[in-house]
């Protein structure tokens, strides 16, 4: 008898099923991980015309190295983690080519130009603050104020101490206020 | 706790616009052709290297340091067999050891010292029943277990010398 249509696989259970030679649990895998890591990309600033590159080289990459995953942090924060490493690898790429500088398209449900142009001006000055933290300080402010997580997730996945996940955080928030001010 | 409440307003807000536009982003993005083609990949490219915060690195199924140490040891092993041919053969003079460069780095090896690299690669060439030709022989065909065995075998033999 399979397994009940209902229940929830773990992520750990499709990894081991993959292990396996199961293809269908890395298809679920991706499924299940490939927006939220298109949105961690995009918030860091990845072109939309490079993004589904990215996810899918990075969740190639974290196949890859599965060998390598050893569980301390989730599946996502660890694929989270390869994400931002392949983005910074390829921004410094595109940094060789002339690219088209992106402003976030914010959109504001008042409609009122005044207040779009202020939401769209400190989203800006954000993405660009994020972009100038520290590699520590930038991967904990988003872990953290992006999606979340908690202090020893985000410790295990980049393996620094607890103590210095806050810190960091500390850190990259007094930055990012003295950048947007 | 939340972590927004943990966040002065500015960034806050900040933060949510930014986000806004990186679920609009998000939406370009199809994770069903995504799986297709992460699995495609990954049939057509099963040992391929993979890109790691810079450049190419390799997948390695044991430690590097291990990999580099087993390596070392190679080519102390190339260079002793190349030692062993020049002294054996006789060849005369610069123009034998000019070709082998090698020969000439394990030159500072004593007989001692070479033969007990040498039987140190004897006994990984036997693991597992498998002999290896020599010529065969590279980092890359050794097994983790083979290359443990190596680094072994090499250590006794520093005790040895």
């Amino acid at each position: 008898m399979g397994v009940p249509a209902t229940a929830v696989v773990s992520d750990g259970d499709l990894i081991a099923r993959y292990q396996a030679g199961d293809e269908s649990a890395a298809a679920e895998l991706v499924r299940r991980h490939a927006g939220a890591l298109a949105r961690f990309l995009a918030i860091q600033g990845a072109p939309e015309s490079e993004l589904e590159d990215l996810v899918q080289d990075a969740l190639f990459n974290a196949f890859r190295a599965l060998g390598r995953f050893r569980g301390g942090a989730s599946f996502r924060t660890w694929l989270l983690t390869i994400g931002t490493n392949l983005l910074k690898d390829r921004r410094r790429q595109w940094a060789r080519r002339p690219l088209i500088e992106l402003t976030p398209d914010v959109a504001d449900p008042s409609g009122d130009p005044s207040a779009v142009a202020e939401a769209t001006w400190t989203a800006q000055k954000l993405e660009e603050g994020i972009g100038k933290l520290a590699r520590l300080q930038r991967e904990v402010f988003l872990l953290r104020a992006h999606q979340g997580l908690p202090y020893p997730e985000i410790a295990r996945a980049l393996e620094i101490s607890e103590g210095a996940a806050r810190v960091h955080f500390h850190h990259a928030v007094k930055r990012l206020k003295a950048w947007i001010r | 706790m939340d972590p927004m409440s943990e966040l002065p307003d500015g960034i806050a807000r900040a933060l949510k616009a930014l986000d806004a536009d990186a679920a609009r982003r998000e939406a370009a993005v199809d994770p069903e052709r995504v799986a297709q083609r992460v699995l495609a990949r990954l049939r057509s490219e099963p040992v391929a290297p993979v890109a790691f915060g810079g450049g190419a690195h390799w997948v390695w199924s044991v430690p590097r340091t291990l990999r580099l140490a087993a390596a070392l040891a190679l080519l102390v092993l190339a260079g002793t067999a190349s030692l062993l041919i020049v002294r054996g053969s006789r060849i005369p003079g610069p123009a034998g050891a000019a070709a082998l460069p090698v020969a000439i780095q394990a030159d500072s090896l004593s007989l001692a010292q070479a033969e007990a690299v040498l039987k140190a690669i004897e006994d990984v060439r036997v693991v597992n029943g498998a002999r290896l030709r020599p010529s065969t022989v590279s980092v890359e065909d050794l097994s983790e277990q083979e290359l443990r065995a190596l680094l072994q075998a090499m250590q006794s033999s520093e005790g040895a010398l």
